[in-house]
């Protein structure tokens, strides 16, 4: 019964105000359509190199012991604590210089800030929990690396992709400050339309944006929980006993 | 080669962090730095923004572990209801504060008491903390509290051993996120903090971009300040408080 | 120093071969002929870095003016919501690390942002000299822009009047002066505000303060003490809306709570600005226009173009389409925006003329007449400066 009533509670509290966000007009102009795509670009770029960078990165922090690693851990989790809005006051400058300003790249790059140290740390917990004696027993039966994540690690690790995808494109659609100083307002993300419009004159403006803002990452989530159900169930098909020792 | 490499990912934060920090540092004299401390502007938002960050952070990791312990054994239809927020973006949950804050009194936006900021803090973080804790909450092991129980330890002491033990790094380390965060964000208190005094990330940023060339030292003298200040924090916070649960929780098996 | 980082920077990183030199084409642009600069811009994208708070303002460039543009040049127009002030600093921390080419084609711009911009030479050169609709531009409005010559560097886009707005069914005997502003307000706590002083229309309002109390001289000295002005202002204080323990952050916020009966008051740069939102049914039917017996004063925004554009020819060809009558036409009447045209009527073409002339002016807008003897210069920007730093410390603390 109490579980009963915090659950209520907690879904009233976290659903009713969402209410407000329940579309009644709709437009659809070429500029958003821009907006958008670029947003979606800069996510699935930005996802891409979170997945690939902290996949390498969680696997060492998890199965690496000494002194170094354990220094690293700590200096990759430094954008977590660290005012990364204020650093980049310095960095733009950098920036500038090497021609990242105002691009895509330079964007992603500093993107990476406010997210890898996440990223990092779910990979980390992914495969602690797998744990070593999994992993070796998974080195033993599939010494090819790429052939073990595509049948092995990869389908195992499918919660912890969801989780990085998901926190990644949330953090990344939140940034205005980083975007507009950065992008120079050339990448246009839908944050550099949101904010002017909150702080403007009309309301209506301003929740259409705020529609996307919620639509894109629910939309990003699906199709990756769509993509990993077929990769599953590809995987289940191929292998079909290949690794089945008993059967030779 | 099976077991990673943390090499890019070292090198790419460390590179842009230190960098930043380099860059911020050689623009700034040793005056600025002594002109912040006298500025009763600066220190007030600074104020503020502890205001804010501690009590957002205290209730978010309070309420959060709560749910995380609640819900640890079967969550049902919580952890559904608790991902949602996690889809939304900070600056949306800003926009629902705007929307359905902003006729009332006292949690109204822009008011001096910033409870719609720490609001807005909490519907983000709390499902933050929850989902940080719960996988945690799972692997705690109810042999060590049945064994206080025996051994007739008192309640808290059997909380301690049982749980406090293997709690408090999780904790500690969702809750100095979760403290960072809501200290430096900028556009959440941009769009619902008050004229005077703003909040630190904001203020920076104002600093940083308004009016004339004049004032923009200040900007990076705060951040080489604050940065210093959080980084020191942080190492007293993993040389201290980790090596401490470690050796109690010596034993204990992954 | 900065040097050195750069260099290490670039070994590190190698990434030395990203950075994009440019030739300088400043000279040759603005030497050119109006119809080989045309002929350059065709078919180009034109980056316009504006405010980006008013959708009115917003839809007038993205469905009117895009769209001419594109029509008549086959220029992309593509409007980015920045402000003003944010720009001047990327210009500048562009300028000092030497990128010669930029982003931002066209900006929008007048007070202590062009002063300060063309204090650092973020500024591209004489371009009106070059626009064959300068013809049309009333001279005086182009002349200084807040005191600072505009020396060719900019373009008036629009001429405004200061304004207060006020709902004559709450107000029934509007105050005409600040002492009267002063008295209504005590008597009606919670029901005045005004924006806080960095935003453009706040800082404004504290001007007009100063205009209505300062003497001549300390008005002509931004470093004098405005006493009177911190005194008045403090004094209203405990009545403003929330007790002004905060202010609205923009104009739009004061707006929007103008809109919704929070205050009676609204004000801003541009005594057409109520004619749409009355329309639109946002505010108050009965919103009428008030200009005190202190002064209003006049504004002139002014288009200009960075030192390092990527697109001098296609900005050059949008400055000169939105200097256009008919572009000033569809931005003068109440359509999109309703804002006061920077054209000398009397240079147009009769039809043109007598197009603008009969531009009905609704109820909110105030006659030509009640202006009169109350229009006052902008003053020196280093007071919008100083009113920023001290304003903080003496009133919002």
């Amino acid at each position: 019964m109490r579980r009963r009533i915090i659950t209520g509670v907690t879904g009233f509290l976290i659903l009713v105000p969402l209410i407000g966000l329940i579309p009644s007009t709709w437009t659809w102009n070429p500029r958003l359509f821009e907006t958008l795509a670029t947003t979606i670009s800069m996510i699935v770029a930005l996802t891409l190199l979170n997945h690939s960078i902290g996949y390498i990165t969680g696997k060492a922090i998890a199965f690496r012991t000494g002194r170094l690693i354990r220094s690293m851990e700590l200096l990759i989790s430094l954008p977590l604590f660290l005012p990364v809005l204020l650093l980049s006051f310095g960095l733009y400058l950098t920036w500038i210089r090497l021609g990242l300003a105002d691009q895509f790249v330079g964007v992603l790059l500093v993107l990476l800030l406010p997210t890898l140290p996440y990223t990092i740390r779910i990979y980390t917990n992914a495969f602690q929990a797998l744990g070593e004696q999994m992993m070796e027993q998974m080195v033993l039966i599939e010494p090819s690396r790429i052939k073990r994540f595509v049948f092995l690690t990869g389908p195992m690790m499918r919660s912890a992709i969801q989780s990085v995808t998901l926190l990644v494109t949330v953090i990344a659609l939140s940034q205005y400050a980083l975007v507009t100083l950065i992008g120079g307002g050339v990448v246009q993300m839908i944050a550099l339309e949101a904010f002017p419009l909150y702080s403007g004159n009309s309301l209506i403006a301003a929740k259409e944006a705020t529609i996307w803002l919620l639509v894109l990452p629910f939309l990003i989530y699906f199709v990756q929980l769509m993509l990993l159900e077929a990769w599953v169930r590809l995987v289940r098909r191929l292998l079909d006993g290949r690794y089945d020792s008993a059967r030779q | 080669m099976w077991r990673g490499n943390a090499w890019p990912a070292t090198l790419l934060i460390v590179g842009m962090v230190g960098y930043g920090l380099f860059i911020s540092l050689s623009m700034t004299t040793w005056g600025d730095y002594k002109q912040l401390s006298a500025d009763p502007v600066f220190l007030e938002s600074v104020g503020i923004s502890l205001y804010v960050a501690v009590s957002s952070t205290v209730l978010a990791v309070l309420i959060g572990a709560g749910l995380a312990g609640f819900f640890a054994k079967q969550t049902g239809w919580a952890a559904q209801i608790l991902a949602v927020p996690l889809f939304l973006p900070h600056l949306g949950a800003a926009y629902l504060a705007i929307l359905y804050l902003s006729d009332f009194p006292v949690i109204g936006p822009h008011e001096v008491n910033q409870f719609s900021i720490i609001l807005t803090y909490l519907y983000k973080e709390i499902p933050f903390v929850f989902f940080y804790l719960l996988p945690v909450y799972r692997r705690l092991d109810h042999r060590y509290e049945e064994l206080g129980l025996m051994l007739g330890l008192s309640r808290i002491k059997r909380f301690w051993h049982g749980k406090g033990v293997f709690l408090l790094f999780p904790v500690l380390e969702a809750a100095f996120i979760v403290f960072a965060f809501t200290l430096f964000a900028y556009e959440v208190p941009a769009l619902l903090g008050v004229t005077y005094p703003k909040l630190i990330g904001v203020y920076t940023f104002d600093l940083y971009t308004q009016g004339d060339l004049s004032r923009q030292p200040e900007a990076f003298a705060i951040s080489v300040l604050l940065t210093g200040l959080l980084f020191l924090l942080l190492l007293l916070f993993t040389r201290m408080i980790r090596p401490l649960t470690e050796r109690i929780s010596k034993g204990r098996i992954e | 120093m900065i040097k050195q980082m750069t260099a290490i920077a670039a070994t590190g990183l190698l990434l030395a071969g990203c950075a994009s030199p440019a030739a300088p084409v400043q000279e040759k642009v603005l030497g050119s002929s109006y119809t080989s600069i045309a002929k350059d811009a065709n078919a180009t994208t034109v980056r316009m870095y504006m405010w980006g708070g008013d959708e009115g303002i917003n839809a007038y460039i993205d469905e009117y003016v895009a769209p001419k543009l594109k029509k008549e040049h086959k220029i992309t127009l593509k409007r980015v919501p920045i402000e003003t002030a944010d720009l001047i600093q990327k210009l500048r921390a562009e300028k000092k690390a030497g990128k010669e080419k930029g982003v931002i084609d066209v900006v929008w711009i007048n007070g202590d942002n062009f002063r300060n911009a063309k204090k650092d030479g973020l500024l591209y050169g004489e371009i009106t000299k070059v626009l064959p609709n300068m013809k049309y531009v009333d001279p005086q409005a182009q002349g200084s822009d807040s005191g600072t010559p505009t020396d060719h560097l900019e373009a008036a886009w629009g001429k405004v009047q200061y304004t207060f707005h006020y709902d004559q069914a709450s107000v029934k005997n509007p105050p005409q002066d600040l002492r009267e502003l002063k008295s209504w307000v005590k008597e009606n706590p919670g029901k005045f505000t005004y924006p806080e002083v960095t935003d453009f229309t706040g800082n404004a309002f504290v001007r007009h303060v100063m205009y209505g109390l300062e003497s001549k001289e300390t008005l002509k000295d931004p470093k004098a003490d405005f006493k009177k002005t911190w005194a008045y202002l403090n004094e209203l204080k405990p009545y403003l809306w929330k007790e002004g323990k905060t202010y609205p952050k923009t104009l739009a916020q004061l707006d929007q709570l103008y809109a919704k009966g929070s205050v009676a008051f609204t004000m801003g740069f541009n005594e057409r600005r109520a004619e749409q939102e009355v329309k639109s049914g946002t505010f108050p039917k009965e919103t009428r226009p008030l200009i005190l017996k202190d002064g209003s004063i006049a504004s002139t925004h002014f288009l200009s173009i960075p030192f390092n554009a990527p697109n001098p020819n296609g900005a050059l060809v949008t400055i000169n389409t939105l200097l256009s009558p008919d572009a000033q036409l569809k931005k003068f009447d109440g359509t999109y925006w309703g804002d006061g045209t920077s054209l000398d009527l009397t240079t147009v073409s009769q039809k043109e003329q007598q197009a603008f002339e009969e531009v009905p002016a609704a109820e909110s807008t105030p006659k030509p007449a009640a202006f009169e003897g109350k229009v006052r210069a902008e003053l020196d920007p280093a007071i919008f400066d100083m009113i920023r730093k001290d304003w903080p410390e003496r009133v919002a603390r």
